[in-house]
């Protein structure tokens, strides 16, 4: 479990520190201010690391895991310094047990460098991230053209449609609150995705079986959590961080509350979840959802550019009404509904007042 | 500049002909209220215009958003806070003017603003059902005049962001 993530001079970032709840993580911010960046990056270091692997191993490892993640121009891992940089760029991530993972890298650099005590994430579990867009309905000999030829997506979209594509876990291997949640989005869904192998997947409703593409995709989306939970990628307490880059995207508000709902507990067994959002419903259901008496700690992080010096900041908080009420200037969501009403009164009231 | 202080909120307005607490219970005042009607906290009147202003501060602003209630009886218990909020606003308007129509002081076009701690997604929700029941505009081809030119609803710093010339804060709460 992560407990705190640092970048310096890494793409936009100058310096960045990122004290994360052992929850939910919410990380809201305008378009450009790193969030998906923040995320990868994150889940690059977050790799279980073979034992006999030795250093060489994860130098190479995690070069090729950066440069897939982030496709930088040419494949140079130094294209993806902050321009200007000076000092040399990390990624560092403080483990709750205390321990450490990082790496660095240079101008010119070919390769990283992995710091002394990278390898030893205590959990030694993979981290699971689901990109913005959902994959069944393009899984089928997805992969295999993935690993043959060079296509613009980047490892994020590889590494879900592997998992999703693993054989299901044995039923007594699954956390009750696991099979609880794949009843419940069978429920919304009204019937459940059957997962064939070789990425091949369909949608059985009332004994009839449909093409995975004709189902809504909000409905995808809850199919891949589901899938994931299925095959015990996602095994609260014992698998590592869940990332989701914008879970609300192309999700009906009105699926937004179970979603939460299933979010909400499956951290309270030990589930990690950083997500990004754009949405004001999403972070309000988080907001009247979340229950301290049950343990929950959302901590909400919102990206903003600094006016004077550019440089992308955080203020994170474990209430979201003081990123309500703060400054709507470094608030995306909030900002957005005040640009609405100060262009209403514009229009209505010309220039009175001002 | 003319500064009104009423509801634990000072207004500063750099550019009002007059304003005043328009709810006024001070009867030694002249601008005292003494009628057994509604009325909004402020009325500040401009070149070419009047601004009714409504105050309203809530310790439990999420109360009033059915959206985000988790079972059926907060829904309805929170679509009823709504309810009530939208027409108490409504009604606030309509007696404040019929007020003024008795002061013959509805000859210029009238604002309606209210200033609600809400955030602007939820107050904007409000806004557009507001506007629909006071009516804003001219509703039927047979009004020539309107009741209401406009209808707002702001918090504290939407408020300050959109209306700098006339700066408002929040008073320190002397009873705590």
């Amino acid at each position: 479990m992560i407990k705190q993530f640092e970048l310096k001079n890494f793409t936009a970032f100058r310096k960045l520190t990122l004290d994360l709840s052992p929850n939910i993580n919410i990380i809201i911010g305008e378009n450009s201010t790193g969030k998906t960046h923040l995320l990868k990056a994150a889940y690059a270091l977050h790799n279980k690391i073979k034992p006999e692997a030795d250093r060489d191993d994860v130098q190479k490892l995690l070069t090729s895991r950066l440069l897939q993640l982030f496709l930088p121009i040419g494949g140079k891992v130094w294209k993806l310094r902050r321009q200007g940089a000076v000092d040399e760029t990390y990624l560092l991530i403080h483990w709750l047990s205390g321990q450490k993972s990082a790496i660095s890298f240079n101008v010119n650099s070919k390769l990283l460098t992995v710091e002394n005590q990278y390898g030893e994430n205590p959990q030694n579990t993979d981290a699971v991230f689901i990109p913005t867009k959902e994959v069944i309905s393009f899984m089928e000999g997805f992969n295999s053209l993935y690993e043959k030829f060079e296509v613009s997506f980047d490892q994020t979209y590889h590494d879900i449609s592997i998992l999703l594509d693993l054989p299901k876990a044995r039923p007594g291997a699954l956390h009750e609150k696991s099979k609880w949640a794949m009843e419940e989005i069978e429920n919304i869904c009204g019937g459940h995705f059957i997962f064939y192998g070789g990425g091949r997947v369909t949608f059985m409703k009332n004994n009839v079986e449909y093409s995975a593409n004709v189902i809504a995709e909000g409905f995808r989306k809850l199919g891949i959590l589901s899938r994931l939970l299925e095959t015990s990628a996602i095994s609260p307490g014992i698998s590592g961080t869940l990332f989701w880059d914008e879970p609300d995207l192309n999700l009906n508000p009105v699926l937004m509350k179970p979603l939460v709902e299933i979010l909400l507990e499956i951290s309270r067994i030990g589930q990690q979840i950083v997500l990004t959002t754009h949405d004001h419903a999403l972070i309000s259901w988080f907001d009247v959802m979340m229950d301290k008496n049950k343990g929950d700690n959302i901590r909400f992080h919102n990206l903003f550019r600094d006016a004077q010096t550019s440089e992308i900041n955080v203020v994170s908080t474990d209430n979201y009404l003081p990123i309500e009420t703060s400054p709507i200037d470094i608030n995306p969501i909030d900002k957005a509904y005040g640009q609405i009403t100060g262009l209403k009164i514009a229009k209505d009231m010309g220039g009175l007042g001002k | 500049m003319i500064i009104v202080e009423t509801g634990g909120i000072e207004i500063r307005f750099e550019d009002a002909i007059e304003a005043f607490v328009f709810d006024e219970k001070d009867k030694d005042k002249p601008t005292f209220h003494g009628a057994p009607m509604k009325a909004v906290d402020i009325v500040a009147e401009f070149v070419d215009s009047y601004v009714y202003i409504e105050l309203k501060n809530y310790d439990h602003p999420e109360s009033y958003n059915s959206d985000t209630a988790t079972n059926i009886n907060e829904i309805r218990q929170r679509k009823e806070h709504f309810t009530w909020l939208k027409n108490y606003l409504k009604q606030k308007f309509r007696d404040s003017y019929l007020y003024r129509h008795a002061e013959q002081k509805v000859d210029k076009p009238i604002h309606y603003i209210c200033l609600i701690n809400f955030d602007n997604a939820v107050n904007r929700r409000i806004e557009r059902l507001l506007e629909h029941e006071l009516p804003v505009g001219l509703v039927s081809q047979r009004w020539i005049k309107a009741l209401a030119q406009s209808c707002q609803i702001v918090n504290l710093e939407t408020w300050n962001k959109f209306f700098p010339k006339w700066p408002a804060s929040r008073l320190p709460d002397l009873s705590t």
